[in-house]
């Protein structure tokens, strides 16, 4: 059942074929979203009639909405020579039923048109209400475009043509406000008066996609901060400071942050743990924190037990770094197999890489100092000293396969194969920072020889201000595209000089 | 001092999600069929497109087959504009193979540890109406043999009558079926294939390696899962 009105509008869609077979198609992909949009809107049908038209230099022919991109498909395999025939569009609306109201004529440009236009657009301008000329792609010519307009339509320049979706949304937006409501409304963007100047289009500097959008997660179970940050001194002389935030993909998803990070002392040493949850994984960011926080747990303990302190032998405190690290490795695969138990779920479900540091510095004799470094490494992500003549050391071996993204994760180890992921170094170089971090950031450092040094100083200036946790934070803020996971960011800085 | 958060990052280097759209354009899918083709695709791009994400990471390439197989190059998606298909000729579908699994070989990014990160797990789709006219099964057993540079899921949709399923299955890894084809069928499967790219290049940023398929939301009903 419909209602109609006694009077009707006319909106007439003239898609100029001649151009850039590119163009075109684009254009007409999204000409035929538009037209769904508009016959879609309740009521737009009782007071506007829509026809949509395909013109070249021979003239227009009618299409429908459903049927002009076959249009398209089949007529823009020969070259072009001439452009779009202005005559044909005004011969069109002289033949088409009137409704009672108005024609108002939107024109797509793809390219300029048949030459002597100008002589036929007085009799198309005193026929209908209003032309719209968009000007699509870079064949097509403001200044003509704004020609063959008339008011209320006005000029619309689209290019680069990424900007095509924009310019229709408004037109739609525009149409159904005037015809789908009795209220006319303001018009929207026009760029009549000025058009921008038209220049070749360069790539565009990132992808013409949707807006990431930032929201909040619908499941609240087990709320996890979108930013975590930590501050903690730690031995003698040195200070951990961590920094995880949510990165765009999970915001756009709505979902949770699933890394996390810990830190822990046990004087002399220093211990710092990140996870990074698996993303297909639904409760992996509890993992993350169970794992992260039981490692911290066993090796404090671990070091406390230990009986090497007494000597000064470095073999003795590798050995002691060893062990404790692989207790760590072991509580957190255990801690999160007692949770997915308790929670009765598989273990899988908490899926999460895990990444150790346990590092001492040790006084061997007066002129030797050797940092005593274990880590762990099960999945991506990177651990690495920066020294102070500006090098750099990983310090794990990052366990990727193939490809980007493939990597394994804590619940998918055996305990008994956990110390295969374990690293002991001694370095005797002037360690500046030791820093663990997860792949959304580890992955955005190629090639790291480049890079590294960006990020290291980066955080030598976050570390020396007054508030190092929140510029930590601010430092893993950047922009990168392509780059949408999680970050975590976890250090151990050297707060003064080395004691002598 | 330099600003906190104004690490510069160099763009040059992308992680990809490489596509592949394998398209049957023998003959016998001339007329509507193809128009319905050349709509999905568009389609695809549009959807795709408009996903932040997707957007950009995804690359697509569209090998075409009939008398001999077309490969165009992987192209970013900002870049790429959906081609015209016309459809005449026989069913080369092993060409088309052989020229998928040359692309593999050649295009697809391996990880280097500390020198650069690789592409993500290319995914493959394969649409026919028709049974190969060549020889297409050292091609079909090369793709899945592969160690290296392995495809992280391959779906074959096969429409209409002609098609057979023991081909497809020694293609393919999944295996769809559309009796009839009906252009808003084929919209569905394309609006599927969309989505399962969206949901790849979400869980492509994390996936536990080894050969386990990169994981699809189901298939619309109007697709037989065979």
């Amino acid at each position: 059942m419909t209602t109609s009105s006694p009077r009707r509008s006319a909106l007439l869609f003239v898609l100029d074929v001649t151009g850039e077979q590119r163009v075109v198609y684009r254009v007409a992909v999204y000409l035929q979203d538009l037209l769904r949009r508009l016959g879609a809107a309740p009521g737009l049908q009782a007071r506007a009639r829509i026809d949509v038209l395909v013109g070249d230099a021979h003239g227009v022919r009618p299409t429908s909405a459903e049927r002009v991109l076959d249009e398209v498909l089949h007529t823009t395999h020969q070259p072009r020579l001439e452009g779009l025939r202005v005559k044909g569009i005004s011969d069109a609306a002289h033949h088409l039923p009137s409704e009672g109201g108005g024609f108002h004529v939107f024109v797509l440009l793809t390219r300029d048109l048949f030459p002597g236009w100008q002589y036929d657009v007085p009799d198309l301008h005193g026929y209908v209400a209003s032309v719209t000329g968009l000007c699509c792609g870079p064949q097509a010519k403001p200044e003509t475009a704004r020609l063959l307009s008339k008011e209320p339509g006005g000029t619309r320049v689209v290019n680069p043509l990424d900007e095509i979706q924009k310019q229709f949304d408004s037109i739609a937006t525009w149409l159904i406000a005037n015809f789908g409501d009795p209220t006319p409304v303001a018009l929207p963007v026009v760029l009549a008066a000025d058009p921008p100047p038209l220049q070749p289009s360069p790539a565009p500097a990132r992808a013409p996609g949707g807006k990431w959008r930032v929201l909040e997660p619908t499941d609240r179970s087990d709320p996890t901060p979108h930013e975590h940050v930590a501050l903690i001194n730690g031995a003698p002389g040195w200070r951990l400071i961590g920094a995880s935030r949510r990165g765009k993909l999970h915001a756009n998803e709505g979902t949770y942050r699933d890394d996390e990070f810990a830190l822990g002392t046990a004087p002399p040493w220093n211990l710092v743990a990140i996870a990074d949850g698996a993303g297909s994984c639904r409760l992996s960011r509890v993992g993350a924190r169970v794992g992260s926080q039981a490692a911290i747990d066993a090796m404090a303990h671990s070091f406390t037990s230990q009986e090497q302190h007494r000597t000064y032998d470095p073999e003795a405190w590798l050995a002691g770094a060893r062990q404790a690290v692989l207790a760590g490795l072991v509580a957190a695969h255990g801690a999160v197999a007692a949770e997915a138990d308790r929670r009765q779920i598989a273990m899988h479900d908490l899926s999460s890489t895990l990444l150790l540091i346990a590092h001492a510095v040790l006084l061997v004799a007066p002129d030797d100092r050797r940092h005593i470094i274990g880590v762990a490494q099960v999945g991506d992500g990177m651990i690495c000293a920066a020294f102070g003549g500006g090098e750099f050391q990983e310090l794990g071996e990052p366990l990727t396969g193939y490809y980007s993204g493939e990597t394994i994760f804590l619940t998918s180890v055996a305990p008994g194969s956990l110390d295969r992921y374990i690293r002991v170094h001694t370095l005797t170089g002037p360690v500046r920072v030791l820093a663990a971090m997860t792949d959304g950031i580890a992955d955005d450092l190629y090639p790291r020889d480049k890079q590294l040094p960006i990020l290291f100083q980066a955080i030598a200036s976050a570390t020396a201000s007054a508030t190092p946790d929140r510029n930590l934070l601010a430092v893993i803020g950047y922009e990168k595209r392509d780059s949408a996971d999680d970050r975590t960011l976890a250090v151990l800085v050297q707060t003064g000089e080395e004691p002598q | 001092m330099m600003s906190m958060s104004a690490i510069q990052f160099d763009e040059t280097e992308t992680r990809r999600l490489p596509v592949y759209l394998l398209l049957d354009c023998s003959g016998s899918m001339a007329g509507p069929p193809i128009v319905a083709v050349n709509n999905g695709v568009g389609l695809l791009y549009r959807e795709l497109l408009n996903n932040p994400n997707a957007s950009e990471t995804v690359w697509i390439s569209v090998i075409t087959f009939a008398k001999d197989a077309t490969r165009l190059p992987l192209t970013e998606l900002a870049k790429f504009t959906p081609p015209t298909l016309t459809a005449n000729g026989p069913t080369a579908m092993g060409a088309a193979l052989r020229e998928l699994n040359t692309a593999l070989d050649t295009e697809v990014i391996a990880s280097e540890p500390g020198k650069r990160r690789g592409d993500y797990k290319p995914l493959a789709f394969l649409l026919t109406d028709g049974v190969p006219t060549d020889e297409w099964k050292s091609a079909a057993d090369a793709i899945k043999a592969r160690t290296r540079g392995r495809l992280g899921t391959f779906v074959a949709l096969g429409c209409g009558d002609e098609v057979k399923v023991d081909v497809l299955h020694a293609i393919a890894d999944r295996v769809l079926l559309m009796r009839d084809l009906q252009g808003e069928h084929l919209q569905e499967f394309f609006r599927w294939v969309s989505a399962s790219i969206k949901q790849a290049s979400v869980a492509a940023a994390r996936m536990g390696s080894g050969t386990s398929l990169t994981p699809m939301p189901p298939p619309p009903p109007t697709l037989q899962d065979v």
